[in-house]
């Protein structure tokens, strides 16, 4: 009944055959994107897991961040003075909507109980360090997003300040309020 | 607690936090290229399909479930007093046995008609005008019509 289908396929081969030569059979570079994709995934995941907590959700921020990536500005990158620090940004910007997104999930949604942590987590991260943790859970996200770059990333206050596009001066008094409750909390404990 | 030592203590924090992901635990992501390759292009196509399918579900049963025609009714005559025997069909209201039935039972709302015009003995007087024309009749109209005299001529010997 329906003729469509087999169509496109044909069609979409025809373009490209008529685009590119067959008789050339170079391979083509990798594009920039791909390349940046393998070397940086595993860092911004990681920076993404400091921000929301949780792996699946990382890998979703991280990836979502590849493909705008590349539907805006294609595989070359050209355009992009920096893209490490364009990929930081935008990050920090995904796992901040996620966090926004769950705390709207939670006003509306019965509370589920806290998974418990893998066996690989509770040997590798010791109980000052699970305290650390849980500390930074309860700042801010702007806080925590300052704690992590400066502490993790080692980003200076400018870089800090150009990658969540806030002043100088906002990040240092972020950061002084947010060691202040750090303090405050795991000194009580 | 010193700063230092709660720097110290939130470097070492998230570092062990962060070691505990490795490249093993990532699950396969296909290089962001090939990926929106495939969502963008490779299913342009389905709207196009999705529409063309509902355009031939919607024809096709409007085609078969689509009620019959009505059988054509010719218009019915306006019933006017002056020739109330023109009409000839049996739904008009001077029938006679619709009149013999409607005599005793006739609604108070309805005034009875005159029974002159009711009475059978007005149907020999319709007789006439619902036969068919004679022969005179047709040889007295100012333009006969040769051929139907003709046909009539040559199928009454063939049949018999």
């Amino acid at each position: 009944m329906i003729f469509v289908l087999p169509i496109p396929l044909s069609l979409l081969r025809w373009r490209r055959g008529a685009s590119a030569s067959p008789v050339v059979t170079a391979v083509p570079a990798a594009p920039a994107i791909d390349e940046l994709y393998r070397e940086r995934r595993l860092p911004l995941v990681r920076l993404a897991v400091l921000m929301v907590d949780d792996l699946p959700t990382a890998e979703d921020i991280v990836q979502d961040v590849f493909t705008r990536l590349y539907r805006r500005h294609g595989t070359g990158l050209g355009d992009i003075a920096d893209p490490n620090a364009y990929l930081v940004s935008a990050v920090m910007n995904a796992a901040r909507s996620a966090l926004r997104w769950r705390r709207i999930a939670r006003a509306y949604l019965p509370p589920r109980p806290d998974p418990a942590p893998a066996a690989e987590d509770e040997a590798l991260l010791g109980a000052g360090d699970r305290e650390v943790i849980r500390a930074l859970g309860r700042l801010t996200t702007r806080q925590r997003q300052v704690m992590v770059l400066r502490y993790w990333s080692g980003f200076s206050e400018r870089e800090i300040a150009g990658a969540l596009r806030i002043t100088t001066g906002t990040v240092k008094s972020t950061a002084h309020r947010a060691l202040t409750l750090l303090r405050a909390q795991l000194g009580e404990q | 607690m010193t700063d230092n030592d709660l720097e110290r203590r939130l470097r070492a924090a998230l570092s062990a936090r962060a070691t505990t992901v490795t490249s093993r635990d990532l699950r396969y992501e296909p290089v962001p290229s090939r990926a929106a390759d495939r969502s963008t292009t490779a299913r342009w196509w389905l709207p196009l399909a999705a529409g063309l399918a509902a355009a031939t579900v919607s024809i096709t049963a409007f085609a078969l479930l689509r009620p019959a025609e009505p059988t054509p009714m010719p218009p019915a005559s306006p019933a006017s007093p002056a020739a109330p025997d023109s009409s000839g069909s049996p739904a008009a209201p001077a029938s006679p046995t619709s009149t013999a039935t409607s005599g005793s039972a006739t609604s108070p709302a309805r005034p009875a008609l005159p029974t002159s015009r009711l009475s059978p003995t007005s149907i020999p007087e319709r007789g006439p005008s619902v036969t068919p024309p004679t022969p005179e009749r047709s040889s007295s109209t100012a333009e006969p019509q040769p051929t139907a005299s003709e046909a009539g001529r040559t199928v009454t010997p063939t049949t018999r």
